[in-house]
């Protein structure tokens, strides 16, 4: 193993008590409510502790949620744009 | 047509109510509806593809938009499919959006890694290279202090890995954890889902930190002596 690989093991080891002890289905039921809070600047670790910590964990729920945020930001600005 | 290179913008719009009724409704009505939301996501896929997949920046304009279009029919026929599930939780278009960007990131992943073997990655336990991992070959030899300690504690987590995972825990620690391999991906290959997936690892990773933990090996402490450049 290189040791990229090795530090990849070991973090996954040292994050394996905070990953939020949720499963992605229950994560992604989330994601649109915790999406749009974000967007009005909430913190998603206020709302839903447990659904965050499973996005920082999760890399593909984070990537799912990360496109969606990216989106709704990108709406939002167009909204924004088109007020101005 | 060209598609619009803006994500649709949230003024004004349709209500959630308005949403549902208008899709549920006389065929008149729900065709509009339904070509509204079709312009909508491929408008917001679109954005999406072109815009933050750095991995499909060579791919031309034409391309994407055929995609994004695609994305979008597939979405649709799935939101109608799902309509009564939506819990009004978020704005219907959110919704929406979210299972448009989940089949166009899965699509993606599937075509991404279209010629990855599971079986490619472990053989009797043991850990393979891999083919394209885009990673440095093994760099532990300098520092010789600092080696000789990296290589008997990697001599014990390999032992781990092989004494205190099944097979089946092993090859999707390897394809996730090592290999960056999306779940979805794994769990197709595994005959499983996502969520047993994640389980899976999850379980694999507490025993195979209570493994090391048990021989007195702190994972903070390993983490700390594979980081850095030394």
């Amino acid at each position: 193993m290189s040791r990229e690989h090795m530090r990849r093991l070991l973090e996954c080891l040292a994050t394996v008590h905070r990953d939020g002890g949720i499963d992605c289905a229950t994560a992604a039921s989330h994601f649109t409510s915790l999406g749009e809070q974000a967007l009005n600047g909430a913190d998603i670790h206020d709302i839903l502790p447990q659904a965050a910590a499973h996005i920082a964990h999760c890399p593909d729920c984070r990537e799912e949620y990360e496109a969606l945020l990216a989106v709704l930001r990108a709406g939002q600005d167009n909204a924004d744009r088109l007020q101005a | 047509m060209a598609v619009i290179d803006r994500v649709p913008a949230e003024i004004a719009g349709r209500s959630n109510g308005e949403w549902l009724q208008a899709l549920r409704g006389a065929p008149g009505l729900q065709a509009v509806a339904i070509q509204e939301l079709d312009e909508r996501l491929q408008r917001s896929l679109y954005w999406y593809l072109s815009r933050e997949r750095s991995d499909l920046a060579d791919r031309p304009a034409a391309e994407l938009e055929q995609m994004a279009g695609d994305y979008a029919q597939d979405a649709v026929l799935r939101i109608l499919q799902r309509l009564d599930s939506f819990r009004g939780e978020s704005r219907f278009t959110t919704w929406a959006t979210r299972i448009a960007l989940r089949i166009a990131i899965s699509d993606l992943r599937r075509a991404r890694y279209r010629d990855f073997r599971l079986d490619d990655l472990t053989a009797d336990g043991e850990l393979l290279p891999l083919r394209d991992s885009g990673l440095p070959e093994d760099d532990l030899s300098p520092s010789p202090e600092g080696a000789a300690e990296r290589n008997d504690v990697q001599a014990h987590i390999q032992r781990a890995l092989n004494e205190s995972l099944t097979p089946r825990q092993r090859q999707a620690l390897v394809a996730v954890v090592l290999q960056g391999v999306p779940l979805d991906v794994v769990a197709q290959q595994m005959g499983s889902n996502r969520n047993a997936l994640y389980k899976l690892l999850h379980d694999a990773r507490r025993k195979l930190r209570a493994q090391l933990e048990a021989q007195g090996l702190d994972v903070a402490y390993m983490l700390e002596l594979f980081a850095g450049d030394s």
